[in-house]
Formats: structure tokens, C-alpha cells, sequence
């Protein structure tokens, strides 16, 4: 595989990691709606938990630095709850809340 | 010719394993094994050493449904044979006191994620080239 073939490849790859985007976004959405409902709700919070951590480690292998930086900081919160198994405070709440916009902002701009 | 270095990659999400392969086999020349789960790691690596052969690296992701990555370098150093097979835990997040326990366990070192694809074989590399220079020491 030679330079150009291989950036073509890097470049589709990029593409379909993008597309792939909104949906894990709706997810996660749905899984915020949940939480906000039921703060208690510990599979929300460990499948919330996961999907900040996919962005987390992989935004910036395709091109998005921002989405990984700013999806640290929402698993972050989401971190102590889940492995305590215990209920979200109000502060982690608003950091999840307000991270959750944010990274929509970069999903949709992306 | 010699053989291509045979590397493990125990990573969950598909995405990350498809650009992890592209950047490892097309820029390093590795030979790649996938693995989605620690589960399937261990498989594999009880698998290469029954055929008579082994890994030259494990790329080893730290958080995973199933069996986490420690847990698993763990399990893995209980499979004759993969005792010395060197691991390097791939992390979105590192903190020092988690890369002191991970070198702790046995860890050759700790790649931070995001990795940038078009270096990430350069640095698996430079763990080979040093993980060779102290098994010959």
C-alpha cells in the first residue's frame, strides 16, 4: 500500500467513524433522559459511562481531538459513581449534562 | 526475510481495531491478531503456544466489558509459555498512580488513547527494540 492509498483508507475509515457518530449520540441521549428521570439507574449510568469512553479514546485517532478532551471530562464524572455503585451527585450531574451538549455541538459541527 | 513481529491487539470497539491494524500492519510491517475481549486473549495466546508458537507484544486495552485489561495481564502470565511476552496497556486516561500499579503487574509500558495512528507503530516499535535489548541483556 503506498502513501496515497493508504491516507484514502485513513480517510474513509475517518468518514465512517464520523457517520457512525450521531447514533451513539442518540444512545447516549436516551441514556441521559434516563438519569435524569432515575438517578439510581446504575445500568444507565455504566452504559453512559462506556459511551464517553469510546469517545474519549478514539476521537482523536480520527481526527477529532476535541470530542475525546471534552468526553474525558463527562466519564470523568461518571467514573467514581460507577465503580462505587452509587448514585450521580448534583455536580456530576451538570458536568454530565453540560458535556453531553458539548460533544453533540462537536458531533454535529464534525 | 525474517518473520513480521507478531502482535495481540485486545481492544473492544471495532473502530479503534480497524485503524489499530491499518497503522500497525501497513506503516510497522506487524503481523496482527485481533482480540475483542480479555477472554478471547487469553485463547488466543493458549492457542499460539500450542502450535508451537507466541506473540512478540500484547496491546492490551485497560477498560473492557468482561474481563478488564489488568485482570487479564493477570491471567495471561499464568499461560506457560506467555510469561515474558512483553504488554503495553492502551488507556483513555492515565493517571500516576494507575501506571505505578500497571507497571507493577508487569506492564512494558502504558500508550495513552487517543493514539495517533501514524505513529503508533513507531512506538510499538521502540517497545520491541527494547523489550529485545533486555531479554538479550
Amino acid at each position: 500500500m503506498n502513501e496515497k492509498e493508504f491516507d484514502d483508507v485513513l480517510a474513509r475509515l475517518t468518514g465512517e467513524y464520523k457517520a457512525g457518530l450521531p447514533q451513539r449520540l442518540g444512545e447516549m441521549t436516551v441514556l441521559w433522559g434516563r438519569l435524569s428521570k432515575d438517578r439510581t439507574d446504575a445500568e444507565a449510568s455504566r452504559k453512559l459511562h462506556f459511551h464517553f469512553h469510546y469517545f474519549s479514546g478514539s476521537g482523536g485517532s480520527f481526527g477529532l481531538p476535541e470530542l475525546s478532551d471534552e468526553a474525558t471530562k463527562a466519564e470523568i464524572a461518571l467514573s467514581a459513581a460507577v465503580r462505587a455503585d452509587r448514585t450521580l451527585t448534583d455536580e456530576e450531574c451538570r458536568v454530565i449534562a453540560t458535556q453531553l451538549d458539548v460533544v453533540r455541538r462537536i458531533v454535529d459541527g464534525g | 526475510m525474517l518473520d513480521r513481529p507478531r502482535v495481540l491487539y485486545v481492544e473492544d470497539e471495532p473502530d479503534i481495531q480497524t485503524i489499530a491494524r491499518l497503522a500497525l500492519e501497513t506503516i510497522g510491517r506487524f503481523s496482527v491478531e485481533m482480540c475483542s475481549s480479555g477472554e478471547a486473549a487469553l485463547v488466543a495466546a493458549q492457542s499460539a503456544v500450542q502450535t508451537g508458537g507466541t506473540f512478540d507484544l500484547v496491546l492490551l486495552d485497560v477498560m473492557m466489558p468482561g474481563i478488564d485489561g489488568p485482570t487479564t495481564l493477570q491471567r495471561l502470565r499464568q499461560v506457560p509459555g506467555f510469561e515474558h511476552v512483553p504488554v503495553v496497556f492502551m488507556t483513555a486516561k492515565v493517571q500516576p498512580d494507575e501506571i505505578r500499579r500497571w507497571h507493577a503487574l508487569g506492564a512494558v509500558d502504558v500508550f495513552e488513547k487517543p493514539f495517533d495512528p501514524m505513529s503508533l507503530a513507531a512506538r510499538v516499535g521502540e517497545v520491541l527494540g527494547r523489550s529485545r535489548q533486555m531479554g538479550a541483556a
